[in-house]
């Protein structure tokens, strides 16, 4: 299982890579709070498809099974909120590993 | 891409026949390492060759099947989305909801899912190219192919705007539209239509699978990396 700190930090690794590859210019401190899509993101469109790609990869990795963060379903998990935050994609991340 | 002489994994769809079956051992016999896929067994027994049963149009066998590709090879160099499916010609008065729906799930659906995941990866590696197989269909508009050059016109339109959208990660995405190829499936369709479908072709032969992947290699060289949303069309002028 994955849980939500662990997906967290994930995700920091992922931005850390993001960044040394130049995708992502400046340095970001991922909390729970981040916004990872809509307004307030520092991702753009392909900066986010990378990310989750990513995300996926490392939590498959942490995990030792294949998983697969499906956009429809972190979407469903998320359809109160107009933005997508780094603590709720840890939250379904947790969910589907768990 | 890697550089020439480096060996590239390239993935095929619809390899057990056909042009997918044709390019997936051209490739295997110029060194590449070759994944492909169809609704059933391996035709091609080959230690570069990497087979998996699977329905392009179910969008979970796709994300399966691209993820144990992945973790297989560690890299996609190379996307020829293949796979399709081509009922017999009916006009369109006669042709069943049930026909339109499968062309659609396979042609237009199973391209999308099977694009939409290989990218995914190919974003992470920055790199990669997508090649989408139309058809002669998209120009001739004939009669009777309503529904299949419909789907083959939809796969021209979403790898134009595929690449768009990946130009930026340093993926070319590039559709071919091949004439007749003399496979089984059309040698079947008898001498009087085979011969009724060349006379509207502008070069009147069959085109061969080298042709075709010859464009392939053409696509993913390195010197073609500026080269994307591109159609070539064999045979015929559009």
């Amino acid at each position: 299982m994955v849980n939500i700190s662990k997906a967290l930090q994930l995700m920091q690794d992922s931005i850390d890579s993001m960044q040394r590859s130049g995708m992502i210019t400046e340095s970001i401190l991922i909390s729970s709070e981040t916004v990872i899509l809509g307004v307030g993101s520092f991702l753009d469109s392909l900066g986010f498809v990378t990310f989750i790609a990513d995300v996926e990869e490392r939590v498959s990795a942490e995990s030792g099974q294949d998983h697969y963060l499906i956009l429809s379903d972190i979407h469903e998990s998320n359809a109160d909120q107009a933005f997508l935050s780094a603590g709720a994609l840890a939250a379904y991340i947790a969910k589907i590993t768990g | 891409m890697k550089e020439p002489g480096e060996i590239q994994v390239i993935v095929i769809t619809g390899t057990t026949k056909g042009i997918g079956y044709g390019i997936a051992n051209h490739f295997l016999e110029k060194g590449y390492c070759v994944a492909g896929c169809g609704r059933g067994d391996a035709t091609i027994v080959h230690e570069e060759y990497f087979h998996s049963i699977v329905n392009i149009g179910d969008e979970d066998q796709v994300r399966i099947w691209v993820r144990a590709v992945k973790n297989r090879f560690k890299r996609i160099d190379i996307l020829v989305c293949n796979a399709g499916y081509a009922p017999a010609n009916l006009l369109m008065t006669m042709t069943p909801g049930t026909v339109l729906m499968d062309l659609l799930q396979t042609n237009i659906a199973g391209s999308y899912y099977v694009c939409r995941e290989v990218s995914k990866y190919m974003i992470l590696q920055r790199s990669g190219s997508i090649i989408t197989v139309s058809s002669m269909a998209v120009g001739l508009h004939e009669e009777g192919t309503s529904a299949y050059a419909a789907s083959k016109s939809a796969i021209v339109e979403m790898t134009k705007i595929m690449a768009k959208e990946l130009a930026t990660a340093g993926i070319t995405c590039n559709v071919i539209a091949p004439s007749l190829l003399m496979t089984d499936a059309v040698s079947a369709l008898g001498e009087e239509i085979i011969k009724r479908a060349l006379s509207k072709l502008i070069i009147r032969r069959a085109v061969t699978i080298e042709e075709i992947s010859n464009i392939i290699s053409f696509f993913s060289a390195p010197a073609s990396r500026c080269i994307t949303g591109q159609v070539i069309h064999m045979g015929l002028v559009c």
